[in-house]
């Protein structure tokens, strides 16, 4: 069977193709969907499982806290700090918190400063 | 005299293994004379240490105490030295820079005379000699003073935070931290790889007396373990023999023609005190320095510091005010730049923690709501900068290093009392201003003190008179002309500098003094 294209219609639908084929993933940050708690936190799409630390309850709580102060002159409550270290109080999401190189949660040998 | 297991008779004598006494073994060594040394602690390998995680000795009298009186009935002096083959080095971090000509020359304040009885310049080709043999990294112009620098090994680049603080401190005032955490590959030892564990390095690439000087004595230099040297014999003006015992209770006398004690800064007074026939001069266990220092961390500095990055666990140093804070404050203050704080993080915060506060700046911090937490975050995060200061200390008469007991072993206990300066309070609100003068948006704290950084100095010190000091110019014992005291214990003032590579270069003139005797 052949397939009935022009070579205009071809060379269209090759160059739709392109970028996802030639562009590493990393270059395009999946974002998480607006207005939730991990966009809030600018956690990327791979990025929300970590907010599983957190029970439904406990994100409500965080997302609240977050969207509600516009008014970022309000004191920041010790339970916002604690919240957010069951997020990212590990070494690897820190660092990736920060974009820095990946990074285990525990240290190995020669692995402590980094080098530019 | 009871009778002894075993006796020895030797040229020169040294009581203790760490880097000075090998140094002066290995000169004196190269000079002609028969060198016997003697250390109460046990040969560890690097590889035992590594497998038991920790410069523990198994002889039981030389399990670390030791708590001691201080100023307070609350407070206790912790005194922690390594008592094996190699001592301190094995566990120190390895800065190594100089003390400042004009600590040598230092006036009074508020203490005891801070005079040397020596000057900067006796001891530069020391300080050459021991750099080079310790394969010290450093910069060989960008330097804290006038002087010939001439470092073996390049310096580790400056980090991202050194960078920045050259901006509140000026470029002039910030530089590569000589050290012995190696730049390079040298000899059989690997470049430091920044895993920020020097206390014990993980890969044995921080230079030790175990790994620097101790592979060219081992086969040379008669090395005398596990024993502990309890008391020094005199007689007619001379060190006729000292005596130790072994872990079964057994003497070991020895024999020399001089004696050099190379213990650390609290157990070479503690020995001279328990050995009756040694003279005790009005100095001898007074005078006691140890450093402090306080943390300053710089939040919302302007600067870009990338916490976590740098070559090795401190890579610069801040030289401001290293001859002295002020006029009026003429002590001397050295700074340590640390971009570690991320290094050794597993990641948890609370929220009094830096990262806690971080993270508190950042949900404060002004500007459109689109801003997510995380982009706040980092921008806070690379706008830290973390300092610490070691402060100079005074010699002051009541700051004294005595016999507390003596256990069954042998070991002597000693008690420490240290009062530190008063002027803390001070240089600490100099240095904050100094910053916030800099800075004026940044929001710049003081976050913790500690007293008695384990630098152990001045118990023993220098100086021309007996009246004064316990040894003369060339380390020997006042009353005694063959009896030397190798060890910090002996500095007649503290600087704020480390005290290891002063100690190094003494080693050296020590030993072509006595390579001449």
């Amino acid at each position: 069977m052949t397939l009935d294209l022009d070579r205009r219609s071809l060379l269209r639908s090759l160059g739709g193709l392109l970028p996802v084929m030639v562009l590493p993933q990393a270059a395009i940050p999946c974002r998480a969907q607006p207005g939730t708690l991990a966009s809030v936190l600018g956690l990327r799409a791979e990025e929300e499982t970590w907010l599983a630390e957190l029970t439904s309850d406990e994100q409500q709580e965080l997302h609240r806290t977050l969207t509600q102060s516009q008014d970022r002159a309000r004191p920041v409550v010790p339970r916002t700090i604690e919240l957010l270290a069951k997020v990212l109080g590990r070494r690897s999401r820190l660092f990736a918190f920060l974009d820095y190189p990946q990074v285990a949660d525990t240290r190995s040998l020669c692995d402590g400063l980094m080098r530019e | 005299m009871a009778s002894c297991a075993s006796e020895h008779e030797t040229d020169l004598c040294i009581l203790g293994t760490g880097v000075a006494g090998m140094l002066l073994a290995e000169r004196a060594h190269a000079g002609g004379r028969r060198v016997t040394m003697v250390e109460r602690g046990t040969p560890m390998s690097f590889e035992e240490r590594r497998r038991q995680n920790s410069h523990r000795d198994p002889l039981a009298w030389n399990a670390s105490p030791l708590m001691s009186p201080h100023d307070s009935p609350e407070r206790e002096y912790e005194f922690s030295p390594v008592y094996n083959l190699g001592g301190s080095t094995n566990h120190f971090y390895g800065n190594m820079p100089r003390i400042h000509p004009a600590h040598f020359e230092g006036e009074p304040f508020g203490g005891a005379s801070r005079r040397w009885p020596l000057r900067y310049v006796d001891l530069e080709p020391y300080y050459l000699q021991a750099e080079h043999r310790l394969r010290v990294s450093g910069h060989s112009q960008r330097i804290p003073f006038p002087g010939r620098f001439d470092y073996p090994l390049p310096p580790h680049r400056l980090s991202p935070m050194d960078r920045g603080c050259e901006t509140i401190f000026g470029a002039e005032h910030v530089m590569p931290v000589p050290t012995v955490r190696p730049s390079r590959a040298v000899d059989d030892r690997p470049a430091c790889c920044g895993t920020n564990t020097c206390s014990l390095c993980p890969i044995d690439s921080k230079g030790t007396a175990l790994n620097t000087v101790y592979p060219s004595i081992r086969e040379s230099v008669e090395i005398l373990s596990g024993l502990l040297v309890t008391e020094i014999h005199c007689k007619n003006d001379r060190v006729v023999s000292a005596t130790a015992i072994d872990s079964d209770g057994g003497r070991h006398c020895f024999r020399a023609r001089q004696f050099v004690v190379a213990c650390n800064g609290i157990d070479s007074c503690l020995l001279l005190q328990r050995s009756p026939d040694v003279p005790k001069h009005a100095s001898l266990g007074r005078y006691y320095m140890d450093h402090s220092d306080f943390d300053i961390v710089i939040y919302g500095s302007g600067l870009h510091t990338k916490p976590g990055y740098a070559d090795t666990s401190q890579t610069g140093m801040v030289t401001t005010f290293f001859e002295k804070l002020a006029a009026d404050l003429p002590v001397s203050l050295l700074g340590e730049i640390k971009p570690s704080i991320a290094a050794g993080s597993e990641g948890q915060f609370g929220r009094d923690s830096v990262v806690g506060h971080l993270m508190a700046r950042s949900l404060a911090a002004p500007g459109p709501p689109s801003r997510d937490l995380r982009t706040r975050f980092r921008e806070e995060w690379h706008s830290l900068v973390y300092l610490r200061f070691l402060v100079e200390t005074q010699p002051l008469e009541d700051n004294t290093v005595s016999i507390r007991t003596i256990e069954s072993s042998g070991q002597p206990i000693p008690a420490v009392r240290i009062r530190y300066p008063d002027y803390m309070g001070a240089c600490l609100e100099r240095v904050l201003g100094h910053i916030r003068k800099r800075l004026p948006r940044a929001d710049v704290r003081h976050v913790s003190n500690e007293t008695g950084v384990q630098h152990w100095l001045g118990a023993t010190r220098m100086a021309e008179s007996s009246r004064d000091g316990c040894v003369d110019g060339q380390l020997r014992y006042h009353g005694l002309e063959n009896l030397y005291i190798l060890s910090a214990s002996t500095y007649p003032s503290s600087s704020s500098a480390n005290p290891t590579m002063t100690l190094a270069a003494l080693a050296l003139r020590l030993g072509d003094q006595l390579k001449a005797a």
